[in-house]
């Protein structure tokens, strides 16, 4: 059984419109190297429509493909047309994606959002409040909505890593650094990150999903995903969920450094 | 879709074929002998002669006496009962644990476990070859401990520890010491005396046995709390029934592991060596992790800047090489190796981490063409890439 669908692999293999514009019109950038990910999109646009869009992407085999399938739905599209597309109509044209990758897909709109409002900003247009790629769900009852972004069925969710099959986020709590840079003495651990059971009644109730792969986040305020071991923050601007290694907010622009 | 031409494993580390002389002890077991060894009838004493049979096997290689191997089904159980057994028995001594930051996750995860049980867990730091500084466990064991744990060669960049200078200054602080082997153990010659370890974990699949049995070998003398309660097997140290099929295909690798894997270990490090040598020689921007020298004699290991293992290994699959990463997209949790961080590495140079490990059946002349086909893999991942731009 193929860790990606074929249409993925084709996607992977032959990737449509990777390269850079000169002068983009727009640019938009997600992810760093840290999280695995990191796409640039850069679009060309004339009379309200994107004419020309190239990416370049540092990832997986997931992100490449997203970025490449992300890269021909908005290609010839308006910009709102273009702003409408969402993660989950990305991973439904994929013919779906392994669990721990849909976040890929998130970070494919996101680019791309990124990349038009970039556009939008320096031109003076209004941008629309929100886009339905970006949203961070606010509250949610329990099961999955028709957004939710289909998964490949059965498909293993990792391959190999040279005889450990997990590297836990956990693991970064051991004080693990190289002895030049940090001297020779030996670090004891420290007591982080909440267990499954600190959950508290806050966040409880007002349940938030991991925007990248729609499982309930813990903890209240960072909220952290079990699943994708990523930790969120609530943007101060905008109020939307956003990696807590985001420079900036992908829904607002935010500059989330200074802040 | 490109169909793969050639079939290059380059996985050996994280699953290997089964040696055939294994196979046909297994089989004959499975078809002949359904005894419990611990029955005291004719079929019961058939298991139980099988079952020693390949303790002495198992012993033979590690230079251990038969009675000191205690089976289990993996190593990563291994390990956890040698540092939960050691640490809770002598919990009365010291409730401080000390391993290394480039233990398998079985150790982290255990010592994290103990860390609950009101253990203190000091993680040794290492250096940018993966070394611990014994001179760094002296300072850690000052106030004694419960137990140590270092890994005897690491499976992800092939370092092999110092572990005869560790394990001097366990002894001399008089703290047992645990070291996981399962990398190394068949692989290299491993004597264990000369080590000097109380404990050791190795596994059978490193070796050309089946996966489902390992071992955890306890020294005489060594204190160990069984984790398991019911029966008396395996000394009382490991309850419930042997997996008698796997522990003698276990025993029948050990054998032959014993007979060659000094001769195997020369040509397997010709071929890693010209990995080591010539995939930085020939790609721009490729490191190698680990020490160039000091390693497993079957490990090549490097990072290639500028782009993301998973997308490596996907191509390279695709012209029918399997390798193996350490990179974040390839791992479930979507965090780089600890053991990449803890040799300094920056997170977007791990990201790019390759793991090839070899084994007799691989052919030193594929070298060329792992070569040849990862370069023009590697230069269209760069050329996708945002990280890079071209040097003129």
């Amino acid at each position: 059984m193929a860790l990606y669908s074929d249409k993925v692999m084709e996607h992977f293999m032959h990737p449509r419109n990777v390269g850079e514009i000169e002068n983009p019109a727009g640019m938009g950038e997600v992810g760093n190297p840290v999280c695995g990910d990191m796409m640039t999109f850069m679009i060309k646009v004339e009379n309200g429509r994107i004419v020309d869009l190239k990416f370049k992407t540092f990832g997986c085999g997931a992100a490449i493909a997203v970025s490449s399938m992300v890269s021909e739905m908005a290609l010839g599209k308006t910009l709102e047309e273009a702003l409408k597309i969402t993660n989950a109509m990305v991973a439904e044209e994929l013919g779906g994606l392994p669990k721990n990758k849909l976040h890929c897909s998130n970070l494919g709109a996101d680019a791309l959002h990124a990349a038009i409002k970039d556009y939008m900003k320096k031109h003076g247009i209004e941008q629309p409040d929100s886009t339905p790629g970006d949203e961070a769900p606010e509250t949610h009852s329990t099961g999955k909505g028709e957004n939710d972004p289909p998964q490949a069925e059965g498909g293993p969710e990792t391959i190999s890593v040279a005889g450990a099959e997990e590297h836990s986020a956990e693991l970064s709590r051991f004080g693990t650094r190289a002895a030049e840079e940090g001297g020779a003495e030996s670090k004891p651990l420290e007591q982080t990150g909440a267990e499954p059971s600190d959950i508290n009644i806050d966040s409880a109730v007002g349940l938030h999903l991991c925007p990248y792969c729609d499982e309930p986040l813990e903890g209240s305020t960072p909220l952290l995903c079990n699943h994708c071991h990523v930790t969120f923050v609530k943007c101060p601007e905008c109020g939307e969920l956003v990696n807590e290694n985001a420079a900036s907010c992908p829904h607002c622009g935010a500059d989330l450094k200074t802040n | 879709m490109a169909k793969a031409k050639r079939e290059i494993y380059l996985d050996h580390i994280a699953a290997a074929p089964v040696r055939k002389e294994a196979v046909d002890t297994m089989l004959s077991v499975l078809k002949t002998s359904a005894g419990n060894p611990l029955s005291v009838h004719t079929r019961g004493q058939k298991a139980a002669e099988i079952l020693e049979k390949a303790r002495r096997q198992v012993a033979e290689l590690i230079g251990c006496e038969p009675f000191e191997v205690v089976f289990t089904a993996t190593g990563s159980e291994a390990n956890n009962l040698a540092l939960k057994g050691i640490a809770r028995a002598r919990k009365n001594k010291s409730s401080r644990i000390v391993i290394s930051s480039i233990e398998h996750t079985s150790i982290l995860k255990a010592a994290r476990a103990l860390e609950k049980e009101g253990f203190e867990v000091v993680a040794l730091p290492v250096d940018r070859y993966g070394f611990v500084d014994p001179a760094d466990l002296k300072e850690a064991l000052k106030d004694g401990a419960a137990v140590v744990s270092v890994i005897h060669a690491s499976t992800e960049i092939g370092t092999i520890e110092p572990i005869e200078e560790l394990a001097a200054v366990c002894r001399e602080a008089q703290v047992p010491m645990h070291t996981d082997a399962w990398g190394s153990a068949g692989v290299i010659s491993i004597d264990i005396d000369t080590l000097g370890v109380s404990a050791m974990t190795i596994a059978s699949q490193n070796f050309g046995g089946p996966p489902g049995a390992a071992a955890l070998i306890v020294r005489k003398g060594t204190t160990l709390r069984s984790m398991i309660e019911g029966g008396v097997q395996e000394r009382g140290l490991r309850a419930g029934q042997e997996n008698i099929p796997a522990i003698a295909g276990m025993g029948t690798a050990a054998e032959l592991a014993a007979g060659d894997m000094v001769s195997n270990a020369s040509k397997l490090s010709a071929m890693a060596n010209e990995l080591l040598k010539r995939i930085p020689e020939e790609i721009e921007d490729c490191i190698v992790t680990g020490h160039p020298e000091k390693r497993l004699p079957n490990h090549a290991s490097f990072c290639v800047k500028y782009i993301e293992g998973e997308g490596l290994l996907l191509f390279l699959d695709q012209y029918g090489i399997m390798a193996a990463s350490g990179s974040a997209c390839t791992s479930k949790s979507l965090k780089a190796s600890h053991v990449l961080e803890a040799i300094g590495l920056d997170a977007a140079t791990a990201q790019g981490s390759i793991v090839m490990t070899i084994s007799p059946e691989n052919d030193a002349k594929d070298v060329d063409y792992i070569i040849e086909s990862m370069r023009p893999i590697v230069e269209r991942l760069r050329e996708m890439s945002p990280l890079y731009r071209k040097k003129d």
